[in-house]
């Protein structure tokens, strides 16, 4: 079973161009962290409350992702809650994001591909050389949203970390989504961390509309 | 933490949870729910005295409702106290729960 980080960083790979592709780039590394953060709450090794995250267990899971935030965890008992976790982990965004693209294509997943344009230029391209997972990843998001029924835990996970990254707009149409925007924010509400995830990105687009505001 | 008891009374599956609904306690409540659910009976999971909720014990909760939803019985969730009604409301998962006063019988 694939990672909920792999599954989001999956689902950001665009089939056509082989680049990784989000309608909202300013929530991604949020949406990441918040991934990492459900990946070790799924595994009982982190515990949240209202606004607070617990370590239960630092043993190790063998991901060397979440053996790393763990370890973090452990060195840093002061930081306490899930926004501070959450604002401090999306700056290894790009750490979580290449340690997902390196695993999917160890299993199979992607191919890292690397061809030749205008005789000398080189260019790189994820592709996906197994469709059936991110099919799956889609599937499962269709139906979450798509339908009434109580979802899964990990897949109420995975709707709030594709809407944090901005990607279930490359899963359902635009009529699709604002039919069911009430079924979306709700999902999106159950968990501490999604809902850390949402405010964060909320507070970041806040400091930027004000930095924009004052440059005019 | 976590005691259950059960009883059947009047066509429900009474299922009574005491103590704390953690990380360490996800695998009795969901067990305890999922056995409900399948004996066909409508299931109440009367929470009077459950003192503490966390992420890990609402996903518990919710996995027992999705049990009762394959069975096709009904499920409601009685009397969470102040702190775990807080959770609840915070986290709006009376969306996807009926959440009420009192036992159904």
């Amino acid at each position: 079973m694939l990672s909920m980080l792999e599954e989001v960083v999956l689902l950001a790979v665009d089939e056509k161009t082989g680049k990784l592709r989000s309608t909202r780039p300013v929530g991604t590394g949020f949406a990441m962290a918040g991934a990492v953060f459900f990946d070790l709450a799924l595994g009982k090794r982190i515990d949240t409350e209202l606004e607070k995250v617990l370590l239960v267990s630092n043993q190790p899971t063998g991901v060397p992702v979440q053996d790393n935030v763990l370890s973090e965890m452990a060195k840093h008992p002061e930081l306490d809650t899930v926004r501070a976790w959450i604002k401090a982990l999306a700056e290894h965004s790009e750490y979580f994001e290449s340690a997902a693209l390196a695993s999917l294509i160890a299993r199979g997943v992607l191919r890292h591909e690397i061809s030749t344009r205008l005789w000398i230029i080189e260019v790189e391209r994820l592709a996906v050389a197994d469709n059936k997972q991110q099919l799956n990843v889609k599937a499962r998001l269709a139906q979450t949203i798509l339908t009434d029924t109580i979802p899964d835990a990990r897949d109420i996970m995975l709707v709030s970390v594709a809407e944090a990254s901005g990607l279930l707009e490359y899963v359902l149409s635009r009529s699709q989504l604002e039919s069911r925007r009430d079924r979306v924010v709700m999902l999106c509400g159950l968990e501490t961390i999604s809902r850390e995830v949402g405010d964060a990105i909320v507070m970041l687009n806040d400091e930027i509309r004000t930095f924009v505001a004052r440059m005019h | 933490m976590l005691e259950i008891t059960e009883v059947s009374r009047a066509g429900w599956r009474i299922v009574s949870a005491k103590g704390r609904a953690g990380v360490q306690e996800t695998e009795t409540l969901e067990k305890a729910l999922e056995a409900a659910a399948a004996t066909g009976e409508k299931v109440a999971l009367d929470l009077s005295a459950l003192e503490y909720i966390s992420s890990a014990g609402l996903r518990s909760l919710l996995s027992g409702a999705r049990a009762a939803q394959t069975h096709q019985v009904e499920f409601v969730v009685c009397s969470p106290v102040p702190g775990v009604r807080k959770v609840f409301e915070i986290s709006g998962i009376g969306s996807l729960v009926k959440i009420q006063e009192g036992l159904p019988c």
